[in-house]
């Protein structure tokens, strides 16, 4: 056999779009031997890795799976995204970005919990800002501005709340609502997630437009403690 | 200036960073997995570094795809180029193997048709890859649980001829020699006989797990008796302490239980080089 039909031959199974037994067909004949079944091994290895590549990322969205409806509902769930979003890139954070939107076609089909989507959508945010790469530019320097990782998210439910409670091992479902988390890493580079308050919405909005020199005194107290906590950062300071 | 990789090692995972940069436990080296680090700022690049300061470290990847059908990813070659000079790398580790295939990245370590198509097919690459980078590339004898079709030579003669035509440096993992040998029925210490030792710049030893008639390369648990003999057996072979790790990837345990692992690595090794010097 020659190799590119070797690769021809193998391709679908790896893409999960094909039985391990179809394929041993394929490169062994009707009788496939102790070769051809163990594929299967390289099969469930794939499935198991894609899982464990998507536990990494979602480790919440994971757990509420496996407590709903076992580990495999979990393995499989990832093999059908990776067969609807086959895996491009190298690293784990742009292959896992469409898993939340996959969870949202197919949650409600599945009858998966509803604020599942959304979990993804968080616990994908909190480790793009924890391995997002340095800024360009100096963080003391320049005008007040939004830090290089801040990144506002909209969210049906009170995920924010939710997790401390999960953590505090009371559990239960996240309260519906409308809530804006912003991600963004502190001065000591850690990692953070917080639900902003209207005020502090409104203060953001201001930096963004370039407009925090109008702001009213409380807006001015806000942006000095977003300022303290690396939201904000540059060297022009409105509250001075 | 790249320091010199000698003695025992471990692979640097993120269960254990913080703990390891604080012991006062002798370890000699480590090795990253750099898809985990490239172009990653934070804290984790901190990590990193205060490692750098303190160990050598060497990449080790696990998504070259040497033996594979797609072209090398030229941007992926740029970021394990760029991440060599930042912490100075001694050298850079991949497998013989495949794991891009139709664009996807499976991200799992698929074995190549033992073939003269296939080792020159993976010859040619391994130089096309050399160019890119500072450093000189070694690579590593996969775990194999079948024969691909179209295989015409055995692994040893495989390995052999690639390493040997490519001329670069071989990574010679012990576990996957000793789970090879379980899985397709062949002596281990004759693998190891037939190996070139002098190209060989690193030694991984890991444990495994047995799955039915199988043994599985999983890298959980402590390295199994078998597979210290081989490793005795290889040092002897080679005359040398080639630089070692030790790999414990599934149900890490707290680092100490993998530093105890990095002890007995070297008495292994030390009871191995002095019978050599006895014999």
């Amino acid at each position: 056999m020659r190799l590119a039909d070797f690769f021809r031959a193998m391709e679908p199974m790896l893409a999960a779009r094909q039985s391990a037994a179809d394929t041993a067909r394929l490169l062994y004949g009707e009788a496939p031997g102790r070769d051809g079944e163990r594929l299967a091994l390289y099969q469930s290895m794939c499935r198991w890795r894609r899982a464990d590549t998507l536990a990494g990322v979602f480790p919440r969205v994971r757990a509420a799976l496996v407590a709903a409806a076992g580990e495999r509902a979990f393995t499989d769930l990832c093999t059908e995204y990776y067969a609807a979003a086959p895996w491009r890139a190298i690293r784990p954070l742009p292959n896992a970005a469409g898993f939340s939107a996959f969870l949202a076609r197919v949650g409600p089909e599945r009858g998966l919990p509803d604020h599942l989507a959304e979990l993804a959508d968080f616990e994908w945010w909190v480790l793009a800002t924890r391995v997002a790469p340095e800024p360009d530019e100096d963080p003391a320097g320049g005008p007040l501005r939004l830090a290089h990782t801040a990144e506002l998210r909209p969210y049906r439910y009170d995920l924010v709340g939710w997790i401390d409670e999960v953590e505090a091992a009371a559990g239960g479902a996240p309260a519906p609502g409308r809530f804006a988390v912003l991600f963004w890493r502190d001065r000591e580079q850690v990692a953070c997630v917080r639900a902003v308050t209207q005020g502090e919405l409104r203060l953001l909005a201001a930096v963004r437009a370039g407009a925090a020199a109008g702001l009213g005194e409380d807006e001015r107290a806000a942006a000095e403690r977003l300022h303290r906590l690396g939201v904000l950062v540059g060297a022009g300071r409105p509250w001075r | 200036m790249t320091r010199t990789v000698t003695g025992i090692g471990i692979g640097l995972r993120s269960d254990f960073i913080g703990e390891l940069v604080k012991t006062e436990r002798e370890v000699d080296w480590l090795e990253i997995i750099p898809e985990n680090w490239a172009g990653h700022g934070g804290m984790s690049r901190r990590m990193l570094h205060a490692c750098r300061e303190r160990w050598p470290l060497v990449p080790h990847s696990t998504a070259l795809s040497i033996g594979g059908p797609e072209p090398l990813d030229e941007t992926y070659l740029g970021w394990m180029r760029a991440l060599c000079r930042e912490i100075d790398a001694p050298w850079f580790s991949d497998h013989i193997c495949y794991s891009l295939i139709g664009g996807m990245h499976t991200h799992e370590l698929l074995p190549l048709p033992m073939s003269e198509e296939a080792a020159q097919h993976t010859v040619r690459r391994i130089r096309q890859a050399q160019e890119r980078f500072d450093v000189p590339l070694v690579f590593e004898n996969p775990t194999t649980y079948a024969v691909m079709p179209g295989s015409t030579m055995d692994e040893a003669t495989f390995l052999c001829r690639i390493i040997g035509e490519a001329g670069c440096g071989m990574l010679l993992d012990v576990n996957n020699v000793y789970v090879n040998s379980v899985n397709h029925g062949f002596d281990p210490y004759a693998f190891i006989d037939r190996m070139p030792l002098d190209r060989v710049r690193q030694i991984h030893l890991a444990g495994h797990s047995r799955q039915h008639e199988v043994i599985i390369d999983t890298h959980r648990g402590p390295i199994p008796d078998p597979v210290w003999a081989l490793y005795r057996h290889t040092l002897g072979r080679a005359g040398r302490l080639i630089p070692t790790l030790i790999e414990w990837d599934t149900d890490i345990p707290p680092l100490d239980v993998v530093l105890d692992e990095v002890d007995r690595a070297r008495g292994h090794a030390d009871a191995a080089l002095a019978a050599e010097v006895a014999a």
